[in-house]
């Protein structure tokens, strides 16, 4: 209810409250029509809509956030980009394993942030010069589940590692 | 009585411990510690400066806060891109770029305690500040993404 600002109480006179509801109305249809023109002054700023749209073009860039185990000093999540990064990271550094893609199933989040990683599946070439296949794969798993722990605190998702092509190393 | 004037007041009081009354001045309520831009700013520099933080890099979260923040004006809620913190709810969120030199987790830990921190300096809430911190990308010795 409108209060009156000399006397703080509600406004209750049923033509003050009509004549209230149209003057809303009134700015709220000049705004409308202002927008519809393109008046600048009713439009969102140049620097704003930049902003805007760089942030979209990150999100879309990021992935959506992955929650993560909290720190001791509050809650965190990480971009599916970032996790991706540092998976990546961790087969390259693998003798004779190369990263081709990683993928990752989620448990369940909140709103638009996926649960923590509950599976991890590693796509990768191996060396022709690799000796062992199997032991290539299992050092990539050891590889990722040390780099989860390490960096993120993340225990034991499971790892699954493919190796789809070989490579001349 | 503008933002500024409201800050400056404070930053006296605080430095001078007493104030000085032999002039004749008029009679104010004491100013309320607010967030103010100057602290956001400052905000922004206790994040960067973390090792292992590379720089804030907003996403659509904190961006779309930044201009709610801006249209409703609120004393209480600052936010700029990359960066929100609202004193009402007692929480911030800060979206960052890591640089890899680091562990991840302990530099989001290191984050949240130098934001808490320094909002804690200000004196506008009475819990500690939850700082959530979602990290953006981060950049591996050799190999850049994101």
């Amino acid at each position: 209810m409108p209060i009156d600002p000399d006397t703080d109480a509600e406004i209750t006179d049923e033509a003050t409250e009509k004549r209230y509801r149209e003057l809303v109305d009134t700015v709220v249809r000049q705004w409308n029509d202002l927008e519809a023109a393109g008046d600048r002054s009713v439009q969102l700023s140049a620097e704003v809509l930049t902003g805007l749209k760089d942030a979209v073009r990150a999100d879309a860039r990021h992935g959506p956030q992955v929650e993560m185990p909290p720190t001791d000093a509050g809650p965190w999540t990480t971009s599916e980009l970032a996790l991706r990064t540092l998976v990546r990271h961790a087969v390259d550094a693998v003798p004779d394993a190369l990263s081709l893609r990683t993928s990752f199933d989620y448990a369940d989040g909140e709103g638009r942030t996926r649960g923590r990683p509950d599976r991890i599946t590693c796509r990768i070439s191996a060396s022709t010069r690799t000796p062992n296949l199997p032991a290539l794969g299992e050092a990539v798993r050891t590889a990722v589940a040390t780099a989860c722990q390490d960096e993120l605190a993340l225990a034991a998702p499971a790892i699954d590692v493919h190796i789809e092509d070989l490579h001349e190393r | 009585m503008s933002a500024d004037e409201t800050a400056d007041q404070t930053t006296d009081r605080t430095a001078a411990g007493t104030p000085d009354t032999s002039a004749e001045v008029p009679s104010q309520v004491p100013a309320e510690p607010t967030l103010q831009p100057t602290t956001s700013d400052r905000l922004v520099g206790v994040v960067t400066a973390v090792p292992g933080v590379s720089g804030i890099e907003p996403g659509i979260a904190t961006t779309v806060g930044a201009i709610d923040a801006r249209l409703r004006r609120s004393p209480d809620r600052y936010a700029r891109y990359g960066l929100v913190v609202d004193a009402d709810t007692g929480t911030a969120t800060v979206e960052v770029a890591l640089d890899g030199t680091r562990p991840v987790r302990e530099v989001v830990a290191d984050v949240q305690r130098a934001v808490a921190a320094a909002v804690a300096e200000v004196g506008v809430l009475d819990e500690p500040l939850r700082v959530h911190v979602r990290v953006q990308s981060v950049t591996t010795p050799g190999i850049t993404h994101g």
